[in-house]
């Protein structure tokens, strides 16, 4: 009996001293519209979230407007920072995905920045494409947002 | 001399002469193998049929169809597509692309294209034109498939188009019913456009007018993104009553008059989101659920001559508040309640764009059971009275009644004062002029 319980009281305290994972949410057409632009996202594969340290996750349906609303917040608040790889909607983190870019490529908001989980994707997509260069993560860093065409 | 002169009027003639017509030609089948084999310029009729696509075209030609003239595309990405310039299609039925990308129609790098009474339906883009110019699509039917918004093509999408004509066009089931991406100079007038995300969408695009368009029962009706320089007017815009349904969003753009509008039954008629020097005017905001969201900043946009009928919430100013008067004239609000002695028209204090009910409302939905209620009406007034309370906005020119409304009645009524008195007067003779005859018998 007495196992049962202790058994019991390491299952509440681990229950309790859980960590928080931030989890990407799916999206649901319907009822998701991007923070920054209004927009519904219907594009699925070119969403991006960012799930705050108290457990709001906002939505954007370009990785430019996720952008756009970095700047503006104060970044201890956000503890995960998500984009998709376009091929699949795998969820990647922001730091951890590679990324293509060329002012042509089409995207939500046509920031022309596209997310990938791996290289071997992104240049598929570039191959596709005929156009676009490979960045990094650091790359994209330094990039200076707007709209070319 | 005078062979001269012949000689310089055939080469002016030649100039102006936009399509010099051709042979008529028949078509029964083979319509792709009729079109290769034409001349351009030729008129070619396609007699009633399904004829297998896709079609390419790629000289000026006039497809002229009978009814039940069908091209079908057998799943292909392009049932149609024009990549040659002067190209006319005519009552053509278009159908079956393939499932997430192409379209029925694409025209390519083309101008002077006109599409007339042409139905396509089971596409997934309607019609996609891609670098156009001078483009005419008029009188057509676009009916996408039966399934989730997010998974449909637009019904007809604009890219890098100039000089757009998109008249009397029937759209429906698509996402977006008329995408301007990076376009220039497009009219859109008399088109009706029914269950799409976005009835119309404007993304990076300047000048053009939209007018005399319905827009129903869309999720919004006009989505405005980083584009300038628009007339919208006269539109009808109603029942866009989604979760976060607008009537029209302009959002980071400029230079955009909307006037004349009727925005009706919408979750929110109309949101503001960084629109500047745009002018809101002449426009009927009635029944709403919110007439008017502004958000961020509006720099010289300017909100007036509007009416403001019967909306639960008359409008709601989370950024930098902006102009409900251009300094002469403001809006008609029905929750205006105050008085105009000097009779000018325009109410003696400002309408301050307060409401402690618009902020129960959004603490707690369920308080509309109270709107128009006499409770309500108490509480307004008595709002009204504190001064200090803040207000999100202010009219310093409310009209106190609708004018031309105010015009008609008063003309009404004297038309039917003077009706019923000759009325009335014609019966008085009638009745005494039986009694005297009455009278005069009974002597």
């Amino acid at each position: 009996m007495k196992k049962i319980a202790s058994l019991f009281f390491v299952c509440f305290l681990t229950a309790c001293g859980g960590t928080k994972t931030y989890e990407p949410e799916e999206i649901n057409p319907d009822i998701d519209v991007c923070v920054i632009c209004n927009m519904s996202i219907t594009a699925e594969p070119y969403a991006t979230e960012i799930v705050l340290k108290d457990g709001t996750v906002h939505k954007f349906d370009d990785i430019g407007c996720m952008i756009e609303w970095m700047n503006e917040q104060n970044d201890e608040d956000m503890a995960k920072k998500y984009v998709r790889d376009v091929t699949n909607g795998k969820w990647i983190e922001l730091e951890q995905a590679v990324y293509v870019y060329n002012p042509n490529y089409w995207t939500p908001m046509n920031y022309g920045v596209v997310s990938f989980a791996n290289e071997k994707h992104a240049k598929e997509y570039m191959e596709q494409e005929g156009k676009g260069e490979l960045w990094t993560y650091e790359q994209l860093k330094k990039h200076r947002w707007g709209f070319e065409r | 001399m005078r062979s001269l002169f012949f000689l310089i009027i055939s080469i002016v003639i030649l100039l102006f002469t936009e399509t010099v017509y051709g042979e008529k030609i028949e078509v029964h089948k083979q319509l792709q193998q009729a079109i290769d084999e034409a001349h351009a310029g030729d008129v070619l009729i396609v007699k009633k049929g399904i004829y297998k696509g896709p079609i390419i075209i790629r000289k000026p030609l006039h497809l002229v169809a009978e009814p039940g003239a069908v091209v079908d595309g057998g799943g292909s990405e392009y049932v149609v597509t024009i990549r040659a310039p002067r190209v006319h299609v005519e009552g053509l039925t278009v159908r079956n692309s393939a499932y997430g990308k192409g379209a029925g129609v694409l025209i390519q790098e083309s101008s002077h294209v006109t599409l007339k009474h042409v139905r396509i339906e089971q596409v997934h883009y309607g019609v996609y034109v891609e670098k156009g110019t001078h483009i005419n699509l008029l009188n057509n039917a676009i009916r996408g498939r039966d399934i989730h918004f997010a998974q449909r093509g637009n019904g007809i999408h604009l890219l890098k188009t100039s000089h757009a004509v998109v008249r009397e066009n029937h759209i429906s089931r698509v996402q977006d019913g008329i995408y301007l991406d990076w376009a220039k100079q497009t009219v859109m007038e008399k088109n009706k456009v029914t269950d799409a995300r976005y009835a119309l969408h404007f993304m990076y695009s300047e000048g053009g007018a939209a007018k005399e368009n319905v827009l129903k029962e869309n999720i919004n009706g006009i989505m405005m993104m980083m584009s300038k320089q628009f007339n919208i007017g006269h539109n009808t815009i109603v029942r866009q009553l989604d979760y976060r349904g607008y009537g029209a969003l302009i959002y980071d753009s400029e230079y955009v008059v909307m006037h004349n509008n009727t925005l009706l039954y919408n979750s929110t008629a109309l949101s503001l989101q960084n629109a500047r020097h745009c002018h809101i005017k002449d426009n009927e905001f009635i029944g709403n659920y919110r007439a008017l969201h502004s958000l961020y900043e509006n720099p010289d946009t300017i909100v007036f001559k509007n009416k403001f009928l019967g909306n639960m919430e008359d409008a709601l100013i989370q950024g930098t508040p902006i102009a409900f008067d251009d300094g002469h004239r403001g809006n008609y609000w029905d929750t205006y309640r105050f008085y105009d002695f000097n009779d000018d028209g325009i109410g003696d204090t400002p309408h301050r764009i307060r409401s402690m009910y618009s902020r129960l409302l959004r603490k707690w939905p369920s308080v509309q059971f109270y709107f128009q209620s006499p409770a309500l009406a108490l509480l307004d007034t008595t709002e009204s009275f504190f001064t200090h309370a803040q207000a999100q906005g202010e009219d310093h020119f409310p009209t106190m009644k609708i004018d031309q409304d105010k015009k008609e009645t008063k003309e009404r009524s004297w038309k039917l004062l003077l009706f019923g008195s000759v009325l009335f007067i014609s019966s008085l003779f009638m009745i005494r002029y039986g009694r005297r005859m009455t009278y005069e018998k009974n002597c």
